[in-house]
């Protein structure tokens, strides 16, 4: 499916208007008043930025404190260099664990390495315990937010997924299930219950890993992230190698502006920091815990032109606020990350020519750049984004030639002004035909929109008979024949 | 190549390759040298534990307030009220009122044991019967008033199941422990003493929630459905 | 766009300017700024143009002022990243742009008038350029300019903030997704009640009277310049 079907889709869904329209506004007052409330959030940005920018910029030394430390503490560590050897770690430590069930909470890098497909396709059961990727797996559907990932599914689908899959509850009429969120929510937390005590091996994602401790950082409100690294026998825990931070004390600064940005909320209900497998006087906790450090592109991208873009916390807020986001949702993009940072990590780590074209989904209006708790230079980066992809496929011929022309007649007055002229008697020749529909590749504008004439008299043409002293024959001239109100 | 020979190139490769990333000139932006957002004012215990209660308040966690000779009677009544008869603990020795967990036993209230087993099937049966209980009693390890949150660190009579498996989680702190900011708790604490025998440090702000479902919100999906923090005033 | 497009907007700039007793001048050999190019990621076409563009500009002293946000936005922050290698070129960028305003900062912020005696009998509402909001930063000089226009109501404006779907190319290469973000902000216009809508970039202000033309609508857009200078076409 090409980008704009996928748009159109989009587009003529009501309920996901709906819901995108409801989360433009809402997350944004939320974050709003959130960040708002805290003390010198201005200072406290920079500081994440920076915080972010020091980790990156030694990145090879944190992660290598990172692996001291947390081996020190009885974790044991595993480099991944790409998508496939991080699912063939994952599947032999589960294989190890003797486990058929893993539990498996929240991790984008767990989606972006395929994890499911690969344990599934070795024979594992693997139940996603985060409510909203609980229900998508169980409609074999695919996240659409990075934080909210079913906010295109209405309580109906929902409770339709659960009839069918858990089965109606006592006494229950399916018309009943279809409005009652309370139930449904229970139904989950009732059959996932099971699933965290019976799962001998947990995978989760992190989202700090803090070098100096060797600990790992992980947040939700649901409670799913601290069963799932709490009851199961072995803990493996999926990292892109970028969410590093250097102390505890930097830990907290960027906690500070994670969850404001996300949801509006001071913090979230649950903040884990975890660093090895349970002491051998502690009641409960992992007998294993394994960190999985994933690659998969993001140390070239560190080299690259788009490196800024590894400074993201994943905290979503650039799509809360992104008007084009906000029209087609985050299925559209079509990849695992979504929105304005999607647009330019989806394409610097899954391929320049595949997903480049990603980057056109932006009017470049720097709402993201403004709520960015870290500060990336999203439009900035977009504009790049595009370079890059017009360099990996060559561009359309037809916008090549377009924009060669153009530039040619920009560098040559004459030219331009040649131009001119012969759009302004073009547009007064066919001033009687009816409204004007711009040819080939502009032909978008009036799908949508008037296109005004051409004036007659330019402004430098205006400008030059008033210097030659006829100032008043050309104005008025020329407001007799612009028809066109604008 | 064996899993090991594989894991050290692997962990090579990858390091070698972040070095040349950023030996070519990487195009992350240069320094910035930042100003240090200022120390929030110092306050008195007094406004810490109102400006605690209003925050955690905010994501539907409750803070009730008793005398110390009355602590008893509280968690009786909180007990009672909700049908509770099984809990889960933290040690006595980790709670600011040692006495309170055996006169909560003399009352006819039974608390699971602690130890979870690491072998199958004990493991899988303890945690099953864990899962009975309906109310959790811990201590924290710190209050802290910007964020409405309780930190919870593990270690020895310390489980983590108390303040996560069952419906009702009740944790008890005294004013001495509040903490304006969790920057202010986390100086205080050393690096070595944080993990030596600890292996988790969690910020507990409220109650298990989502709004995954059309962006409703609703509480206790895995997690606690209630959280009372009980101030026991001396 | 104005040159061609809407010349009234470069007469009504330069009425407003001489009016302040601003001797103008109109190098007649400038073009364009190169912003659709870079934009669309064609450095090369757009490293030429904004070459030009300097050369231009190089040659004149003095204040260069134009009526069009994201044009100054780019001349002051597209440049430096066009000629980032290049530090001749990026001396000569980083001397105009210092020259370069947009009309209403140089009224407000240089010139230091609000009240240019304009008169306008009507409601007017302000949609802000993204480049002009965010990229320079200019949020309130045209709101001081426009609050001095006698007999002028000026109502708020919905959703003013949220980009109008212009983006350059971005309205024909993505226009079913421009076309519903102009739907909003035309829908907003009438919701505000204003007859006309003021904006400070000819690129929103095409995209925005193109939308209203085809809905029919009774508001229209004019350019600041026009009401500064009492020229808002009737």
């Amino acid at each position: 499916m090409t980008l704009n079907t996928r748009i159109e889709l989009a587009l003529h869904n009501p309920h996901l208007q709906r819901a995108l329209d409801a989360n433009y506004t809402r997350s944004q007052e939320k974050r709003n008043i959130s960040m708002g409330a805290l003390p010198d959030s201005a200072l406290v940005r920079n500081r994440a930025r920076a915080i972010r920018l020091e980790a990156l910029r030694n990145l090879d030394q944190y992660l290598v404190q990172l692996e001291t430390q947390l081996t020190a503490r009885g974790g044991v560590v595993h480099w991944a260099a790409n998508a496939q050897d991080a699912s063939a770690v994952v599947a032999r430590i589960a294989k190890a664990a003797c486990s058929r069930l893993v539990a498996k909470s929240k991790s984008m890098v767990s989606e972006e390495i395929h994890l499911n497909k690969r344990l599934q396709a070795d024979g594992f059961k693997v139940v996603e315990t985060d409510l909203g990727e609980y229900i998508l797996q169980l409609r074999n559907d695919v996240p659409s937010h990075i934080v909210a990932p079913a906010i295109h599914l209405t309580r109906a689908d929902v409770a339709e997924t659960f009839e069918e899959q858990l089965g109606l509850p006592a006494g229950v009429t399916p018309a009943q299930l279809a409005t009652d969120i309370p139930l449904l929510t229970s139904m989950a937390r009732t059959a996932l219950r099971t699933v965290f005590i019976e799962a001998g091996v947990g995978v989760s994602g992190v989202n700090f890993a803090v070098a100096d401790t060797g600990a790992l950082c992980l947040v939700s409100n649901e409670g799913n992230g601290r069963l799932v690294t709490s009851l199961p026998r072995v803990h493996i825990a999926l990292m892109g190698i970028e969410r590093v931070v250097p102390t505890m004390a930097d830990l907290e600064v960027l906690l500070r502006v994670l969850s404001r940005s996300a949801t509006g909320q001071n913090i979230t209900c649950y903040t884990s920091v975890v660093c090895g497998p349970r002491r051998a006087q502690e009641p409960d906790g992992p007998a294993e815990l394994h960190l999985v450090l994933v690659d998969n592109g993001r140390a070239a991208m560190l080299g690259g032109e788009l490196a800024e873009a590894l400074l993201c916390i994943r905290c979503g807020a650039c799509l809360n606020v992104c008007p084009v986001y906000r029209e087609i949702g985050g299925h559209a993009y079509g990849s695992v990350y979504p929105g304005p940072i999607g647009a330019l990590v989806t394409p610097a780590l899954g391929g320049m020519r595949e997903f480049g074209e990603l980057a056109q989904a932006s009017s470049l209006c720097g709402a993201c750049q403004e709520v960015c708790p870290v500060r990336i230079d999203i439009p900035t980066m977009l504009i790049k984004t595009r370079t890059l992809h017009l360099a990996a496929t060559g561009g359309a011929p037809v916008w090549n030639a377009g924009l060669k022309i153009w530039s040619w007649a920009m560098r040559a007055p004459w030219m331009y002004q040649l131009g001119l002229r012969v759009a302004a008697w073009g547009a007064a020749l066919r001033a009687t035909a009816g409204p004007l529909r711009l040819p080939g590749p502009l032909a978008g504008w009036t799908d949508h929109r008037e296109f005004p004439r051409i004036a007659s008299t330019s402004f430098r043409a205006r400008w030059a008979a008033r210097q030659r002293g006829q100032a008043t024959k050309a104005s008025a001239a020329a407001k007799r024949t612009d028809r066109w109100e604008f | 190549m064996g899993v090991l020979a594989a894991q050290v190139a692997a962990r090579e490769e990858m390091l070698a390759r972040l070095r040349r990333s950023l030996q070519a000139g990487s195009t992350l932006p240069p320094f910035e040298a930042v100003t240090a957002p200022p120390e929030p004012p110092a306050a008195d215990r007094q406004q810490m534990l109102y400006e605690f209660e209003t925050q955690l308040n905010i994501l539907q966690g409750r803070t009730v307030r008793t005398p110390r000779a009355k602590l008893t009677d509280c968690i009786d009544g909180l007990l009672r009220e909700r049908g509770v008869h099984t809990l889960l603990a933290w040690d006595a020795a980790h709670l600011p009122a040692a006495q309170l967990l055996q006169d909560l036993q003399a009352r006819e209230f039974s608390i699971v044991a602690a130890q979870v087993p690491s072998r199958e099937p004990a493991r899988t049966q303890h945690l099953q019967s864990l899962g009975t209980a309906e109310a959790g009693i811990t201590g924290v390890d710190g209050v802290i008033a910007q964020l409405g949150g309780l930190v919870l660190c593990g270690g020895a009579g310390r489980p983590r199941h108390a303040s996560l498996l069952a419906p009702l989680h009740i944790a008890l702190f005294t004013p001495q422990q509040l903490w304006p900011t969790l920057a202010a708790w986390l100086a205080a604490q050393s690096n070595a003493a944080l993990f030596a025998d600890s292996s988790s440090v969690t910020v507990i702000a409220g109650p298990s929630r989502t709004s995954d479902i059309e962006r409703v919100l609703t509480l206790g999906v895995h997690g606690p459905k209630e959280l009372i923090a009980v101030c026991i005033e001396d | 766009m104005v040159d061609a497009v809407r010349p009234e907007i470069g007469e009504a700039t330069v009425a407003v300017l001489e009016d302040q007793g601003v001797k103008v001048e109109f190098p007649a050999a400038q073009t364009c700024c190169g912003q659709p190019a870079y934009n669309a990621g064609y450095r090369s076409e757009a490293r030429a143009v904004a070459a030009h563009f300097l050369n231009v500009f190089d040659a004149t002293s003095g204040p260069v002022v134009t009526p069009s946000g994201s044009c100054a936005a780019m001349v002051h922050h597209g440049f430096a990243d066009l000629f980032g290698d290049d530090p001749a070129q990026l001396r000569r960028a980083r001397a105009v742009a210092a020259r370069t305003r947009e009309l209403s900062q140089f009224l407000v912020h240089d010139l230091k008038v609000t009240n240019l005696g304009a008169s306008f009998n009507g409601r007017i509402t302000y949609h802000p350029s993204c480049h002009q909001l965010r990229g320079l930063g200019e949020g309130t000089a045209p709101l001081a300019l426009l609050a001095q226009v006698a007999g002028a109501e000026v109502v708020p404006l919905a959703g003013a903030e949220e980009c109008c779907g212009f983006g350059g190319l971005f309205s024909v290469k993505l226009p079913q997704v421009s076309g519903e973000m102009v739907a909003r902000k035309t829908a907003n216009i009438d919701a505000s009640g204003a007859g006309v809508c003021v904006t400070c970039d000819a690129g929103c202000l095409m995209n925005i009277a193109g939308r209203l033309q085809r809905e029919h609508k009774a508001a229209r857009c004019a350019h600041l310049a026009e009401v500064l200078a009492g020229s808002v076409p009737a």
